[in-house]
């Protein structure tokens, strides 16, 4: 029953609706999970404010404005509390704070429709006598509740997405500084008795402070490691190093705190870029003993770290750098939170350009686990540490842009498979399945708006046979082999540009069922006057791939192609609900699925992930097993 | 309830005569009838069926201390409710890894 109530909510929880808007991309709703909190959240504000009173009798207003001022009054610390990054409330139910961010700015709007409310009915209790002015003249109560007002409207503003994404540095200054002066306002307006609730708050955030800055120095500063080998009074060091144009890798050799796969941490380096700290997650797993990022270039500071990188000039290489190059960097943290994956039968990690930085750690903290729990019993395991994993099947699946963005970790997925294949030749039921789709679809592989448009060919016409697509598919037109693609088609004329970096080819064609391409032509595109073809090929070896590119990392040696042979590079996009549907028709037990990536990735896998936990009717006495979902999505 | 409705009546009269001596410079809520009867009211005893430490208006309505921590008392059982399935999800997390070693099915 609590399996089959799991289900259930799961599915009302991350159900969302998609609107579509003619030729605009289409909206999708927030999900009802969320919806549901914040609605429930303003049921009950409106019930304490309201409950016992009659808003239509003009001799209740005053009432109703002590009502609603001390309602508004006691949510305050509600609103700290989903702030900070120590968060008691995420500790206590088991999530980041970035995951409760969004019901922070819901509790705050929630607060200021509440004090809207308190100041409306006061207004209206003293417009009956033309008194508001006078009141707003001479009273000072009256004066710093109206100012606490504006600031708060301010503040409820300018947290809203187009604003806090324009400048978010500038953003963080400006809302740190407003709250202080609403506080300060709020503190004068209230009388004696509800003056603790604004004390609370005040209590948190110092805390919240205080404990954030004790981290910051007990992580980086050398003192605090004794056991470690430390030159300097500084413990945290890094190297700066260009991985390809956009991205840099910095590297923390000795790193001087513990995390598990998935986390990031605050990274600042004030002598690359003042003043700045950004999150960035930890692209290495703890016992590969170093902490490595790879930091997308954007504005800001990103763009310092990658022009730094270039202009140092190192070469990428494994082995540890000389000192000289070290910066010293601040690190924070670990934060991000979520189910440990070794537990669940079959594991499915979906990532899209750069969210191969989260997946990849957690693929490979699997396999890990895997091989630790292979070492036999351990009698020193207590209840405190978990052994091993439950884990049989892995599905990993990674849309990039170009084959040089699938080098970042060519390496390591081969590592992996391998260790895999040692695990089945010992005879352990453990299967790891690899696709690597290769795509410009900017649902897909976008990072950010700003993103630089891609060059080379310009937009021309094209006519397209078209499959089974999802709302915004714009498939490219193929007459040769539809054998990859459904027997659904549609015709349509449009223009798109459709190259990838640096004018190759590029391939938006969702790609329905890996297994049925065979060496038919998956896509065509035009680039120019130059007709060419992209073949889905499969399967490929990852020897092809890592010559093909700038060898960046020392080839592993010893490993034999049927090691690798369950890796497929396709041309195109993934279809996610084919994808998650194979894997839990194969699952014995739950499974789970990880998305990392832009918006349109996220929520075409969490649209899935609910349709077929519907039409599958898991733990509703099918016998389908259960599914968990978790989605990182590139937001702040 | 004759009493409450002319107790009522003189409050609101009172309120009008309050805000004329706001010219005096006095804050409102030191003088507000509205706000000190809730304030008084805890340990007065009004008669007609009226409740301790209720608004003046209405019988049965908490007073607004009690309404506060009724707003804390709803947060704190949702926090609480996911709270107990955090825990529920660690310790399953635990048995099935336990399981599966003893079982030797994977790893």
């Amino acid at each position: 029953m609590m399996a089959t109530s799991a289900a259930i909510i799961r599915e009302a929880s991350n159900a969302s609706l998609t609107i579509p808007f003619g030729n605009s991309p289409a909206w999708v709703t927030p999900t009802v999970g969320r919806m549901s909190l914040v609605l429930a959240e303003f049921v009950v504000v409106m019930v304490l404010c309201f409950y016992g009173l009659h808003p239509s009798d003009q001799w209740e207003w005053e009432d109703i404005g002590y009502r609603t001022g001390f309602i508004a009054c006691c949510q305050l610390p509600l609103i700290v509390l989903l702030a900070g990054k120590n968060n008691i409330i995420g500790f206590l139910v088991g999530v980041s704070y970035e995951k409760l961010n969004w019901l922070h700015r819901w509790t705050a709007r929630m607060l200021l429709l509440t004090v809207t409310i308190h100041m409306g009915y006061w207004f209206a209790d003293w417009y009956r006598y033309d008194y508001i002015t006078v009141k707003l003249k001479t009273d000072a109560i009256t004066q710093r509740g109206f100012a606490a007002w504006v600031i708060l409207v301010w503040i409820v503003f300018s947290s809203m997405a187009p604003i806090r994404r324009w400048n978010y540095e500038f953003f963080v200054v400006q809302h740190i500084i407003t709250y202080v002066g609403f506080l300060a306002a709020v503190y004068l307006h209230l009388p004696a008795e509800v003056k603790v609730w604004v004390w609370i708050p005040i209590v948190l955030v110092i805390l919240d402070r205080t404990l954030r800055s004790l981290s910051v120095v007990c992580t980086n500063v050398s003192i605090f490691h004794p056991t470690a080998r430390r030159r300097s009074f500084w413990a945290s060091k890094a190297t700066f190093e260009p991985l390809d144009p956009e991205t840099t890798r910095i590297t923390i050799a000795s790193p001087p705190l513990r995390w598990t796969a998935g986390q990031h941490v605050l990274l600042s380096c004030h002598t690359i870029a003042p003043l700045q700290s950004h999150p960035f997650t930890v692209a290495s797993i703890p016992s590969d003993g170093k902490m490595v990022f790879l930091v997308k270039s954007k504005a800001g500071g990103t763009k310092r770290y990658l022009r730094y990188a270039e202009k140092l000039g190192l070469p990428l290489t494994e082995t540890p750098m000389d000192h000289r190059h070290h910066r010293a960097v601040t690190i924070e943290g670990p934060y991000g939170r979520m189910r440990p994956l070794k537990q669940f039968d079959s594991v499915m990690l979906i990532a899209g350009s750069s969210g191969g930085t989260f997946t990849i750690p957690l693929l490979r903290d699997v396999i890990q686990s895997m091989k630790s729990g292979n070492s036999g019993p351990n009698p020193r395991w207590s209840w405190m540490t978990n052994p091993g994993a439950a884990t049989r099947y892995i599905r990993f699946v990674w849309v990039v842009k170009s084959r040089a963005q699938y080098s970042w970790f060519s390496a390591q997925l081969v590592e992996a498979m391998q260790d895999v294949a040692q695990l089945r030749r010992q005879g352990h039921d453990v299967e790891l399945e690899t696709s690597i789709y290769v795509t410009c679809d900017e649902d897909f592989i976008a990072t950010s708006k700003n993103d630089p448009p891609q060059v080379g060919c310009g937009s021309r016409e094209l006519s397209a046979l078209k499959p089974v697509v999802s709302q915004d598919e714009k498939p490219i037109k193929d007459d040769t082999s539809p054998s990859s693609i459904s027997s659904k088609s549609s015709i349509e004329q449009f223009k798109k540009p459709s190259c990838g970096p640096n004018g190759t080819c590029c391939c938006q064609t969702t790609i329905e069922d890996e297994d049925a391409i065979t060496n038919a032509t998956a896509c065509e595109c035009h680039c120019g006057s130059d007709v060419s073809s992209e073949t889905a090929e499969k399967p490929v070896t990852p020897q092809d791939s890592i010559s093909s590119d700038q060898p960046l990392t020392p080839a592993k040696p010893e490993y034999t192609a049927a090691d690798t042979e369950s890796m497929t590079m396709l041309s195109g996009r993934p279809q996610p609900r084919t994808l998650i549907r194979k894997m839990l028709e194969q699952a014995l037990g739950e499974s789970a699925v990880v998305v990392c990536g832009p918006k349109g990735l996220v929520t075409n896998a969490r649209q899935s992930v609910v349709s077929l936990s519907d039409e599958r009717a898991i733990h509703k006495g099918t016998g389908a097993q259960g599914c968990y979902l978790h989605a990182e999505a590139f937001d702040y | 309830m004759l009493w409450n409705t002319f107790f009522d009546r003189c409050n609101r009269t009172r309120t009008i005569l309050i805000a004329n001596s706001l010219e005096a410079g006095l804050p409102v809520y030191l003088i507000s009838n509205s706000y000190n009867n809730k304030m008084d009211m805890s340990g007065m005893s009004m008669g007609g069926g009226m409740s301790m430490g209720s608004m003046d208006m209405g019988s049965g309505v908490p007073n607004l201390f009690v309404l506060q921590k009724m707003f804390w008392a709803v947060v704190g059982a949702a926090i609480g409710c996911a709270t107990a399935v955090n825990v529920c999800n660690k310790l399953l997390c635990r048995q099935r890894l336990v399981s599966s070693h003893c079982t030797g099915i994977t790893g």
